[in-house]
């Protein structure tokens, strides 16, 4: 298996291979990511092909992704659902993501309840108290793994914005989740 | 990057949710890369083994599409031309008619502008027409062709081609008896004494010189 250097590379040259083994390296955290901030299967599904056709539609004009493979299909994934949530502001409900969260499990725990509704709490304070810049920051920086300087580059802002947005987006999951914190401290 | 304990714990929330989401269902993710597949045929992946090769070979990634249609356009160019020389070629006599047409035009046109005048009077040149003809004249330049009031013409004057003013004063022998009261043709108190001396002018109708004042300046009657 190529690394990303070659395999960026292949892919630029229209391997055929490595444009087949992008896809399904990225096609499934695609989708999550996307899933995550529509939450809306169909729409994520959507965006996953609409990311891929323009890569192609790049890498057929000689352009595309120099380096960092994965941050440019964020960055288009991105750019994609801002679009549409400009379009319709298509806000589905958070189900979506908590509803599986414990899938296949019949009798939960004590501490997977309280995980549970913890988690419920937290996904519904970043859907509703977080603004659209700090939602795609935390869900880039924690959910997705992606560094302060790839997150700077797939939102289009400077690493010291990006860290500021961060800070106060956590500030207020924090402060939506003081009761619970709280509780849990006791 | 160091966090409070209580952002801690709320970054060990956040990164418990990676794996809450749900993965792609198998047949959308199917249908989806059979999608991809087909759209990487369609943009021109699968367009030729040679081409594909080509491309293989490390060559840039849109040289290839972009020689093809260079060579497409010069081909068209070409094909072009080369109708056009045929065309040119066969209707060559046409051609050339259409050329030669266009320049006698364009010599017709140059006859046709407006005729220069070699001669200033023309009419006096060419024939010994009668003076009364000239103030009916037609189409010509000559200033006398307009008719000055009160000035007749004189058709005994044998000037040719001399200014005809001289001779718009008419001639009182010839006149019917009625000389209006012109200089010198005043009429002439009956003669008492005859006086060789003061011998009034001769009115000479031929000499054309029938202005002239009567010499001397001294009365008569002395």
């Amino acid at each position: 298996m190529r690394d990303g250097v070659g395999l960026l590379k292949a892919a630029k040259n229209l391997d055929e291979e490595a444009l087949t083994a992008i896809f399904d390296q990225f096609a499934p955290a695609i989708y999550k990511y996307t899933l995550r901030l529509c939450h809306d299967q169909i729409v994520a599904d959507n965006i996953v092909g609409d990311v891929f056709a323009q890569l192609l539609e790049q890498f057929a004009a000689g352009k595309g992704p120099r380096t960092n493979l994965r941050s440019y299909l964020y960055q288009t994934a991105y750019h994609l659902v801002v679009d549409r949530s400009r379009d319709s502001q298509h806000n589905a409900p958070l189900e979506v993501a908590i509803g599986t969260y414990e899938k296949g499990q019949f009798s939960p725990t004590q501490t997977q309840v309280e995980e549970r509704v913890m988690m419920e709490a937290l996904i519904a304070a970043m859907n509703t108290d977080l603004t659209e810049d700090q939602r795609h920051v935390v869900i880039l920086r924690f959910l997705e793994d992606f560094s302060l300087k790839e997150t700077a580059e797939i939102i289009g802002k400077e690493v010291n914005n990006i860290k500021v947005i961060q800070n106060r987006g956590i500030a207020k999951l924090r402060k939506a989740l003081g009761f619970h914190l709280d509780e849990e401290d006791k | 990057m160091e966090f409070d304990p209580q952002d801690r714990k709320v970054v060990e929330l956040l990164t418990k949710l990676k794996g809450t989401n749900e993965g792609y269902p198998s047949d959308m993710l199917a249908a989806r890369r059979q999608a991809y597949l087909n759209n990487m045929a369609r943009v021109g992946l699968g367009t030729g083994t040679a081409l594909k090769q080509t491309l293989k070979n490390g060559n840039a990634a849109g040289a290839a599409p972009i020689s093809a249609s260079t060579l497409l356009e010069v081909a068209l160019v070409v094909a072009m031309v080369a109708e056009a020389s045929a065309l040119a070629y066969f209707y060559r006599d046409k051609i050339v008619g259409v050329f030669q047409s266009t320049s006698t035009k364009s010599n017709v046109q140059e006859i046709a502008s407006p005729p220069a005048i070699t001669s200033p009077f023309p009419e006096l040149e060419i024939s010994e027409v009668p003076s009364s003809a000239i103030p009916t004249g037609t189409a010509s330049e000559m200033p006398t062709s307009t008719q000055v009031p009160g000035v007749a013409d004189d058709p005994t004057s044998n000037n040719n081609g001399a200014a005809t003013s001289t001779n718009s004063t008419p001639d009182p022998s010839v006149n019917n008896g009625n000389n209006g009261n012109h200089y010198g043709q005043t009429p002439k108190p009956e003669r008492t004494k005859d006086n060789n001396d003061n011998q009034p002018p001769e009115d000479n109708p031929g000499n054309g010189n029938n202005d002239r004042p009567p010499q001397g300046g001294k009365d008569k009657n002395h």
